[in-house]
């Protein structure tokens, strides 16, 4: 008898402990007290959410924001294993949007046909179709984005190189350009030219689309990979050598490369518009812009796309989701607020946007005619496949292995196979 | 009669407290070591082509297609190199430094602590640090400049990625094996050294004959818990290469986790899980045998 005591009081000790211990891990996730808490899950730089958030919470006192930032690397894994557990504690994330079919078809976003008709009129409609998948929309996309050449003027002038155009319609080659680099590093500066997102396919993907190449996947479904035709090869055989020459630095990573530039070390910098804003900041760079370079047998082109956002559909919290959602995407103040250092594409606020850009500088006037040609002219979206987010990192492996000295026509080979083999899980559904 | 029942009324009186007791670790154990293992196993026969989906029984068509991929093979063969690099290096270093860690020397206790100390570090933290110290214009390659060396690739080379993982895995480890050697060589008895050495065995031949002998149970247990710590590496290699360049440092659960979460091939990935618990298992199972053969 007085063991099953002992044993009963013991039970309810070791009961007592779980409860204690289940309520420590609770995340503060959900509703208490009338409030509900949204979680957010994202990859963007601290602050780009403060203004809207703190503008949100101040109409609904009720809803709260709460911001999980994961580095951009591991946002997509993240999301992944999370949803793949159906974790109800993700409300809202990030969706990068060549993603959104995969995470869709996945049935990891839930439809959002009511704020895509609010969005009607509003909003972009190229970036509204870069949402929609089977006919449903399943994000609602914030900015689009586009690329630039940012040059030191300092080095350039050093080098007596003349700076390369800022006519949005004038591009100068990559043949020139990695000429030009080689004549400032021999002038003392440390590198040619450095690409922002080093080794990803957002950023070089025009390569082989300015020398007439597929984006990488064609066929039905796209599912086909096409990446070992003669613009690819040419390409990335291109990108190999900048490395092999020194031109380009290897070994750094893209969370490393904006600081390379605004140390002032760096000739020539292939990035967004989003980097001038940390450029400013150092103040140790003077700099000009100018359009990202072409091939010189080739055409324009430049990567577009940008982040959007979702709802889960294991959230417990829809309804507030949908309307914090609104107003950061559709209203044209909140896609203002959110704008951050990205182009929105929500009408008013990409006007906004432009206007404020042109007003700040000679510079920046430019920038804003260099985007404003960019996105209406040269843009080459990412291929909208359910195989993307296997190809995308594939192909990142491949381009870091090339940097690394890889030649790029073997490589390419290996990856088309990889990825053939990859890809047919999909091809046989 | 009555004593005897009383007897075995006390013995098995306390079995419901120390099942109580017990059933926290039972269920952890079932929980966190049971269940996912049945679950990678069930896992490993089934299929879904968006990892969502229902699955569908592939059977063992998804181990023989996995076995057939020669990214697979090639993370196979990766991490069979590296196990036959790194744990014999490991074991090595951790017993040079716990002799000598061991003697009465001035600072030994600090040293100790030093060496020991990466362990107290994340792996991930370990692993952004030394990214940063491999870089091509990094503090190591800005050091051999200034000693006339030219720069080197590490993690950018393929001949030297796999090296420089075996030198950021071993800096971690070896300080950790070493504490259990240390407790080991603690527990010699200083007579058996007194007496070989009055039989004339100078230090190589008192270690070779005293030590080694006396530290073999501890030698096989670090051999053991090593050999199965190596073959499930997966943050530094996941934060420094990402298994390039050219795969060169693709191990067996950067693999895994690439199928798992970048494919969303869940069958692969467990597939690919249960291989990695065999082969756990089968060198469980020699080395096992090496103990008791030692104990006897």
């Amino acid at each position: 008898m007085l063991g099953w005591t002992r044993l009963s009081l013991t039970a309810a000790a070791a009961l007592a402990l779980t409860v204690v211990g289940c309520s420590h891990g609770d995340s503060g996730n959900g509703s208490s007290g009338g409030t509900t808490t949204l979680t957010f899950v994202n990859a963007q730089d601290p602050g780009t959410f403060d203004k809207v958030i703190a503008a949100f919470q101040k109409a609904n006192p009720t809803i709260k924001i709460k911001l999980q930032t994961v580095p951009f690397d591991d946002l997509n894994s993240t999301v992944q294993s999370r949803l793949g557990g159906k974790d109800t504690d993700i409300d809202l994330y990030d969706v990068d949007e060549p993603r959104l079919v995969a995470f869709a078809a996945r049935g990891f976003l839930e439809p959002l046909d009511d704020l895509r008709q609010q969005a009607t009129g509003k909003v972009d409609e190229n970036a509204l179709r870069t949402v929609t998948y089977e006919n449903k929309p399943y994000a609602m996309p914030r900015w689009t984005s586009t690329q630039l050449l940012y040059y030191n003027k300092a080095l350039l002038a050093k080098a007596k190189v003349p700076a390369p155009s800022s006519n949005p319609t004038a591009p100068i080659t990559w043949e020139q350009l990695t000429a030009e680099a080689k004549k400032a590093q021999g002038a003392g500066a440390k590198n040619g030219l450095i690409f922002d997102q080093v080794d990803r396919y957002y950023q070089l993907e025009p390569l082989p689309v300015s020398l007439g190449g597929s984006p990488g996947l064609t066929g039905p479904g796209i599912l086909l990979p096409d990446i070992t035709s003669a613009p690819w090869t040419q390409a990335f055989t291109w990108y190999q050598s900048i490395f092999a020459q020194g031109i380009a630095p290897r070994g750094v990573n893209p969370e490393q490369t904006p600081a390379l530039f605004a140390g002032g070390t760096t000739a020539f910098f292939a990035g967004g518009p989003w980097n001038a804003a940390a450029f400013d900041k150092d103040k140790s760079v003077d700099y000009g812009v100018a359009p990202f370079p072409r091939f010189a047998q080739g055409k324009a082109a430049t990567s577009t796309g940008s982040w959007a956002t979702g709802i889960s559909p294991f959230s417990k919290h829809k309804d507030a989701a949908k309307k914090f959602l609104a107003y950061m995407t559709v209203d044209a103040t909140g896609a203002t607020q959110t704008t951050s250092n990205n182009i929105p594409v929500q009408k008013d606020a990409f006007q906004t946007y432009l206007n404020a850009l042109a007003d700040k500088s000679a510079t920046y006037g430019q920038m804003a005619a260099i985007i404003k040609y960019a996105l209406a002219n040269t843009s080459v979206s990412r291929p909208m496949s359910i195989g993307y987010v296997d190809f995308e990192s594939m192909m990142n492996k491949a381009f870091a292995d090339i940097r690394n000295g890889s030649p790029a026509p073997e490589r390419l080979k290996q990856a088309s196979s990889e990825l053939d083999r990859a890809l047919i899980k999909y091809r046989n559904r | 009669m009555t004593t005897r029942s009383a007897a075995k009324r006390r013995r098995w009186g306390d079995l419901p407290v120390a099942l109580t007791f017990l059933l926290p670790a039972a269920l952890a154990a079932a929980l966190l070591r049971l269940w996912p293992m049945l679950r990678a196993l069930w896992d490993s026969l089934r299929s879904t082509p968006l990892g969502v989906e229902p699955t569908h029984w592939v059977g063992l068509d998804q181990f023989s297609r996995l076995l057939s991929d020669p990214q697979f093979l090639n993370s196979l063969k990766i991490t069979v190199l590296f196990g036959i690099v790194v744990n014999p290096l490991q074991i090595l270093v951790s017993l040079a430094l716990a002799t000598l860690f061991n003697e009465r020397i001035r600072g030994a206790g600090l040293m100790r602590t030093l060496v020991f100390l990466p362990v107290a570090i994340p792996q991930s933290v370990s692993a952004v640090i030394w990214a940063v110290a491999f870089r091509p214009d990094g503090p190591i390659n800005g050091l051999l400049q200034r000693l006339g060396i030219a720069p080197q690739g590490f993690l950018t080379s393929p001949n030297q990625a796999l090296p420089s993982i075996v030198l950021v895995v071993s800096w971690i480890g070896v300080g950790y094996w070493m504490m259990f050697l240390i407790a080991g060589l603690k527990e010699i008895d200083p007579v058996l050294y007194e007496a070989a050495a009055l039989d004339g065995a100078g230090r190589w031949a008192r270690f070779r004959h005293v030590t080694v002998p006396q530290l073999s149970r501890q030698i096989t247990f670090v051999l053991v818990a090593d050999t199965i710590s190596n073959l499930l590496v997966f943050a530094p290699v996941n934060i420094l290469t990402n298994g390039g360049p050219n795969g060169r440092t693709d191990l067996i659960m950067n693999d895994v986790f690439d199928r798992a979460y970048n494919q969303a091939d869940i069958g692969a990935a467990a597939a690919g899980t249960v291989i990695v618990v065999v082969i756990a298992l089968a060198i469980v199972l020699v080395q096992f045998r090496l103990i008791s053969r030692g104990s006897d």
